[in-house]
């Protein structure tokens, strides 16, 4: 299950401050440790890839408006809005 | 001999080389149209084989079937409601992972199942050793192993298409736990006595129907047994 009312919500076990994926700079890789949304923003984006567990990686910032991400093995352009709802750590 | 013509839908995520095995399978033999009513390319092609015609219909490119986006809707609608006698997913086998979760949709969706495992040589000079008979026989689905830009595999994938079609063999369902599995019996329940929704697979719109999927949630409001479903999900909406 996913949304609002399931684990994937839940903040877990963290070593370092969970932070938003729009704060990495180019080059930065991280963990995803939570994505903060609502039910179907939520779903879209762990069906993208961005799962617990999930090693990312901010590649390029074509734009001062949005990154290029990489995830499990694909490369996904996405908009700071919506990386700033990606938790990190 | 049978003069059957056999339908094919080729799934697959983005990137995995579905052109590449669509061209392969169906060569000069192709057509380019509109899906009605959509700006979104249709391609078609057709081949011959073991006295076989073959129907094949190019889908597009996805990671999943949630029915967000038109191409999604596409490629759901194709399989729920054209009923292709065989679907060909085409997984990435240098990204394992990411490719399942399709798959997983596809088993859901009770279609008739092949997987084209492409790129197994990217994935050998990533250093994965991909075993394709096992992953076959853990999803009760055949698994061919191609490599669609060298032409490798495409005679085994299409005697998988044929073999399939003459004998369709479902995939095992996935169990999600005890409560879940509750749920999911009582919506089939539900859902056999409706004369419109029975025509789909019935545990997948379950499944979806527990996932608050907004495409079969509306087809449910419009059914008889809307009131029936909402006191299973015990839910406002």
């Amino acid at each position: 299950m996913l949304g609002q009312d399931s684990s994937i919500n839940e903040p877990a076990r963290f070593s370092t401050l969970p932070r938003p994926l729009s704060t990495l700079s180019p080059g930065e890789e991280a963990v995803v440790l939570f994505v903060d949304g609502g039910r179907g923003f939520t779903k879209r984006l762990v069906e993208m890839g961005f799962v617990p567990g999930v090693r990312v990686r901010v590649l390029f910032s074509p734009n001062p408006g949005s990154r290029i991400v990489e995830v499990m093995g694909a490369r996904i352009a996405l908009s700071v809005g919506i990386l700033s709802k990606v938790y990190v750590g | 001999m049978s003069k059957r013509e056999i339908l094919v839908g080729l799934i697959g995520n983005p990137n995995v080389g579905k052109s590449s095995v669509f061209n392969r399978l169906t060569g000069a033999k192709q057509r380019i149209g509109n899906w009605p009513g959509k700006t979104v390319e249709k391609k078609e092609g057709w081949f011959r084989h073991r006295g076989f015609s073959v129907h094949v219909v190019d889908l597009p490119g996805v990671y999943s079937l949630s029915a967000i986006s038109i191409d999604e809707a596409i490629a759901r609608d194709f399989i729920v409601e054209e009923k292709p006698d065989v679907v060909v997913d085409i997984v990435d086998a240098s990204n394992l992972e990411r490719n399942l979760y399709l798959v997983l949709q596809l088993i859901e969706l009770e279609a008739n199942l092949v997987i084209a495992l492409n790129k197994i040589d990217l994935a050998q000079s990533m250093g994965f050793e991909v075993d394709h008979e096992a992953l076959s026989r853990e999803l009760s689905i055949p698994v061919v192993p191609t490599i669609a830009t060298k032409g490798y595999g495409i005679d085994e994938l299409k005697d998988a298409i044929i073999s399939s079609f003459e004998n369709p063999q479902p995939p095992k369902p996935i169990s999600y736990g005890e409560d879940v599995e509750q749920a999911i019996s009582e919506l089939v329940e539900a859902f056999r006595s409706d004369a419109e929704l029975s025509k789909y697979p019935l545990r997948w719109l379950a499944i979806m129907c527990l996932e608050r999927d907004q495409t079969v949630a509306s087809l449910i409001k419009k059914s008889s047994i809307y009131d029936k479903v909402k006191e299973v999900l015990g839910f406002e909406r």
